[in-house]
């Protein structure tokens, strides 16, 4: 009890801190742990957090958000087709905090671009889903079930292709991948379940990201403004913790804590208890729990 | 956002930019990725024969090549840079050795597995002595793609695009 009352103190005492310098710190650490690869978008990440972390003025320093920003732009420029999406989107949220600083009212700036930022991601994540030749009939489920590492375990429990089947299969692709000819063809594992559950799976992502695209889009009616960020938290929890895209996790529960209003602290509560799974799941995600792979 | 993400699905839907890249977040939305794409480079000698080159882009030093240009064209194929692939393959000279990589998954699976690769070379005088040098006459490059076929549940390589240069 006594723990539990610690930390909704530190809930509550981070929910009334600035929000802007909350906002901005929150950013820098996500940039110090996924900082772009290479020195034009690291060097001036490091210069910079030196500075901001340790003076409140300074986090809000124009000249600071531009460095980190012309060189977070010039490392997407410069590897635009390569990079993950959501280095794209931390990119975008980069430069909405130093457009930020240019204003008086920063933290309606960042709440406005927070706001926006969500709906186009789940806009295009959307659109591409439901255009895409293969997703809507559940073959891009069905054949992540039957090769992605990350789903061998929902395939194991759920379809019931064992861990050695699957791993075979993966030998054969991977010498058809060394040895590449337009003869060979390669029969994956079936089981009666296979297409049921990668329908389900399928249906059930589609489900969630619209249920967020809606209620952020229509937040205008009180009864989406008051579940947008339950369903932003719910698509959060459970994908991540399943497939750890650690980034994209981070820069989702950032960008949900930058459109809250002040005093939501139940919300704001749930998107900082996301970003601390969001750190869990880049070591103990699911699968490394149910694989056994908690090595040090 | 807007810009970036509308200019990558009209590279995805009229060229073939993977829709997994290019800032168009349509990541986890198909089977197309750059892990699906294979560039697959074949020699061709006097004899007709078709073998399998090893393309290793820091030895084929008539052109100039970016650190990660093989992850590029697997991203945003295009004749283009098959066509430079090609003409440098073409200028090259080739040692015959065994495919160690091919071997070791085949070993893996308990086949045995003996076929040979093509690997270039910078300068003819790096061979050693006893080594014979291959030149081939027309060069092939393509980009293999896997596709998944759900009525057979089975995986195939289809042919993206190629290009053949010839001496």
């Amino acid at each position: 009890m006594a723990i539990w009352n610690k930390i909704t103190s530190l809930v509550e005492f981070l929910e009334a801190y600035p929000r802007d310098i909350l906002l901005y710190r929150l950013t820098l650490l996500l940039l110090v742990f996924y900082h772009p690869p290479s020195w034009v978008g690291e060097v001036p990440i490091r210069i910079a957090v030196l500075f901001m972390f340790f003076s409140p003025k300074l986090s809000r320093n124009r000249w600071l958000w531009l460095i980190v920003f012309v060189g977070f732009s010039i490392y997407t420029a410069r590897y635009w087709y390569n990079i993950d999406n959501h280095k794209y989107l931390i990119n975008y949220w980069v430069g909405a905090c130093f457009i930020s600083t240019l204003f008086k009212d920063r933290i309606q700036i960042l709440k406005i671009n927070a706001h926006l930022l969500i709906v186009l991601t789940f806009i295009f994540a959307l659109f591409w889903k439901l255009t895409s030749p293969d997703f809507l009939n559940g073959d891009f489920m069905q054949y992540n079930l039957l090769t992605d590492s990350r789903m061998q375990y929902i395939n194991t429990a759920l379809v019931g292709i064992t861990p050695e089947q699957f791993l075979d299969k993966k030998l054969l692709m991977q010498y058809l991948s060394i040895a590449p000819n337009l003869e060979t063809k390669v029969t994956l594992d079936s089981a009666p379940r296979l297409h049921v559950v990668a329908l389900v799976l399928t249906y059930l992502t589609l489900a969630i990201e619209m249920m967020v695209l809606f209620t952020f889009s229509l937040k205008r009616f009180p009864v989406f403004q008051k579940i947008k960020d339950y369903s932003l938290q719910f698509f959060i929890l459970t994908l991540y913790p399943l497939i750890p895209v650690t980034g994209f996790g981070l820069i989702l529960s950032i960008l949900g804590m930058a459109q809250l209003d002040q005093g939501e602290k139940k919300k704001f509560g749930l998107y900082f208890f996301a970003i601390i799974v969001m750190q869990l799941a880049s070591h103990f995600s699911l699968l490394d729990i149910v694989s056994g792979d908690l090595h040090i | 956002m807007c810009l970036i993400a509308l200019n990558q699905i009209r590279m995805a839907k009229n060229y073939h930019l993977s829709p997994w890249n290019g800032g168009g977040f349509g990541m986890f939305s198909t089977n197309v990725t750059t892990g699906s794409r294979i560039l697959v480079c074949i020699g061709v000698d006097d004899r007709g024969n078709e073998v399998r080159l090893f393309p290793e882009f820091q030895k084929l030093d008539t052109e100039k090549w970016s650190k990660d240009y093989e992850l590029e064209l697997k991203a945003n194929p295009s004749l283009d840079k098959l066509q430079k692939i090609a003409n440098a393959m073409l200028n090259k000279n080739y040692l015959q050795k065994l495919n160690q990589e091919k071997q070791n998954v085949g070993e893996f699976m308990g086949w045995l597995v003996n076929e040979s690769i093509y690997i270039p070379l910078r300068e003819d005088k790096l061979k050693l002595k006893d080594e014979k040098l291959h030149s081939f006459n027309t060069v092939k490059t393509a980009i293999y793609e896997l596709r998944y076929n759900s009525k057979d549940n089975s995986v195939k390589y289809f042919e993206l695009l190629k290009y053949q240069a010839s001496k």
